[in-house]
């Protein structure tokens, strides 16, 4: 499921990427940006009140208009002049596609709400773009990310520390399509992804440990005892059932193989032939 | 003649619309015949539909288009809102009717009204069927949008009329101010000159993030909304993103601000998409409140449990059954669950463990 996204076209949707708090998800996101701009896709990086010099993998992006002034970022002082930031990063309509990404979305919800981020993520997939959001899940509350995921078209959740991580995605695709997947991806140094698997399902606890046994009872506490000494346990099982054939029974070194003896006494008629023999059908 | 002569109906003969079965009033169809049926008949005028919307939004906006694309089959003057979609591409992507164009040209209400010369005696008789454009519900197919020069000739308002600007911090307040305002320049408006016809407002994820107004303020908006209907009888449907809002109360006090209140809930995305059981459905369909305006008491469906499903010509609601259970080894679950015996020694009690013993019954 991630590497299909990885794949269709991206215009005119968003990711968005919620870290659950190992602070992981930047190297998915610079990977996702990454094999954009191999595409030879441009990026644009919404100022989020970091300087340009701590994003990875900028050294390779396209140079814009949002790079160069990234000596303004410190110099917010009210929301307005981060609005209007936000408003002049945001792509003319019409092609080439542009990426548009949000390193950390939880900086930029405190300065100016979860509607102007809702704004940005709209208008941008309606001139067809593409918008990639980050997002720590502890940083903003719960609210905002329900608003926020409203808006994306993908959703991962991205849990891991380094390059080994576990992405639960739910995704969205053409014609009302909905999937949820949840996935182990591994990136290499040059967060590249190299591997994308099924995360194996956490193993149910089996049902020996579940079912426990009951403590044994003190012994004196009952009449009557409730346990099983361990001889009594071992001629239990080796306890053969009348009823099974032989071959279940096989190889069995216990005494017994489960034959039915039977006695008749005075009152039965016990002969060996058939009764039914002299029916003549 | 017999005595038993009808007198004259002096309900509104408007396109699209028919008096109610049990109450009288005049009702106008949803665009989902299945749905009128659940909403016992139709949308009296007047009325304020709320639809809460599902996860994703997709079925809500879907059941929006029908309400719209009735009014463009009916005549009906409609006002599109939203500030989520672009409303004027809302309105080009309109399903059209299974059967049949829609005509720009509306004919003249009268038309049937002809001076009878040889069977005279008939005259005074009442019209035996409906009018014959514009049809009380019908089915609508998905695949094909409305002709662009049929929306063109069509009374279609839209709000906002141009984009809003990015910068654009204006209070909550004032956006939904101007939507009432822009509903009350419809609802009010004079009558056109091809006769009496009814108002639909149709408002796209109202109360959605980008308005940026407290739920209250929403509660607030469609109360008012719902006594602007009553003055002018005007019908509107609009859908909220209650999924989003965190207080139950409020998402209460939006149901009883409604006429009609019904809430959606789409299996796509959750485990339910997967069970066999809701295999036929895309989702369930919650009836919260239903109009008991004019009558005693609202009827309610007989069986509270509503699906839809979603086909290309047509959208069904109906009543949630599972489907028959096929499957000849539903029976035998309990087997597999018993701890497999270990090889050559029968396990301790008195069943034989190994799945699948012949003697197993």
């Amino acid at each position: 499921m991630f590497e299909k996204i990885l794949s269709v076209k991206p215009e005119g949707t968003s990711i968005l990427i919620i870290d659950a708090g190992d602070g992981s998800y930047r190297h998915l996101l610079s990977s996702y940006v990454q094999h954009r701009q191999q595409q030879q896709v441009s990026v644009s990086w919404v100022p989020c009140g970091q300087s340009a010099d701590e994003l990875p993998g900028t050294s390779g992006s396209s140079a814009g208009p949002i790079e160069q002034s990234d000596s303004s970022d410190q110099d917010w002082e009210t929301a307005e002049d981060i609005g209007r930031q936000l408003e002049a990063a945001l792509p003319l309509p019409g092609p080439p596609a542009r990426l548009l990404v949000v390193r950390d979305a939880s900086r930029l919800l405190h300065w100016l709400g979860p509607t102007a981020l809702c704004r940005l993520i709209r208008r941008s997939c309606d001139r067809g773009h593409q918008v990639v959001l980050g997002v720590l899940e502890e940083a903003v509350p719960e609210e905002h990310l329900s608003q926020l995921r409203h808006y994306s078209t993908h959703v991962l959740s991205v849990e891991g520390a380094g390059r080994e991580l576990t992405v639960s995605g739910t995704y969205r695709f053409k014609a009302g399509k909905v999937e949820t997947a949840t996935e182990r991806v591994s990136l290499s140094a040059d967060l590249v992804v190299t591997r994308v698997e099924p995360a194996r399902p956490v193993p149910a606890v089996p049902a020996a440990a579940r079912a426990a046994p009951a403590a044994p009872l003190a012994p004196g506490l009952t009449t009557f005892s409730l346990q099983l000494s361990e001889t009594e346990k071992q001629s239990r099982d080796r306890l053969v059932l009348p009823y099974l054939r032989p071959e279940q029974g096989g190889g069995d070194s216990g005494p017994g193989t489960g034959q039915i003896f039977y006695q008749p006494d005075a009152a039965d008629d016990w002969d060996e032939e058939d009764p039914d023999d002299d029916l003549d059908i | 003649m017999s005595s038993l002569q009808k007198l004259n109906d002096n309900s509104l003969k408007v396109h699209g619309t028919k008096p109610s079965l049990h109450s009288g009033q005049t009702i106008v169809s949803s665009g989902i015949p299945s749905l009128d049926h659940v909403i016992d008949g139709g949308i009296p005028l007047g009325s304020l539909v709320i639809i809460e919307e599902d996860q994703y939004g997709d079925y809500a906006h879907l059941v929006l288009s029908y309400f719209m694309s009735e009014a463009v089959c009916n005549w009906h003057r409609l006002l599109a809102a939203s500030l989520d979609a672009d409303p004027s591409k809302m309105i080009l992507e309109l399903p059209s009717p299974a059967d049949g164009e829609v005509t720009a040209v509306r004919p003249p209400a009268d038309a049937a009204d002809q001076r009878m010369t040889i069977a005279w005696r008939y005259q005074g008789l009442p019209q035996q069927q409906a009018p014959a454009a514009g049809r009380f519900g019908q089915h609508y197919d998905l695949s094909r949008y409305i002709e662009k020069s049929a929306i063109d000739a069509m009374d279609i308002s839209l709000w906002p009329e141009e984009e809003p600007p990015g910068n654009d911090y204006a209070a909550a307040s004032d956006r939904l101010g101007s939507l009432l305002a822009a509903c009350d320049r419809l609802a009010s408006g004079a009558e056109p000159d091809t006769g009496p016809t009814v108002r639909r407002l149709a408002v796209r994820s109202l109360g959605s993030p980008l308005w940026s107004a407290p739920p209250e303020r929403v509660v607030r908006a469609c109360h008012l909304l719902r006594a602007l209907l009553r003055v002018t009888g005007a019908v509107a449907m609009v859908t909220v993103p209650t999924h989003l809002w965190t207080d139950e109360a409020l998402v209460a006090r939006l149901r009883r601000c409604a006429d009609i209140s019904i809430g959606l809930e789409s299996f796509q995305g959750t485990p339910a998409a997967e069970s066999p059981a809701f295999s036929e459905y895309h989702g369930l369909v919650h009836v919260h409140r239903l109009s008991a305006r004019n009558v005693l008491a609202a009827r309610y469906p007989r069986h509270p449990d509503l699906a839809f499903k979603v086909r290309r010509k047509k959208f069904s609601v109906e009543t949630l059954h599972l489907p028959p259970e096929l499957s000849e080894t539903a029976s035998r679950s309990q087997e597999d669950d018993s701890a497999p015996a270990r090889k050559g020694r029968p396990s301790a009690g008195c069943q034989a463990a190994r799945p699948g013993a012949p003697l197993d019954f």
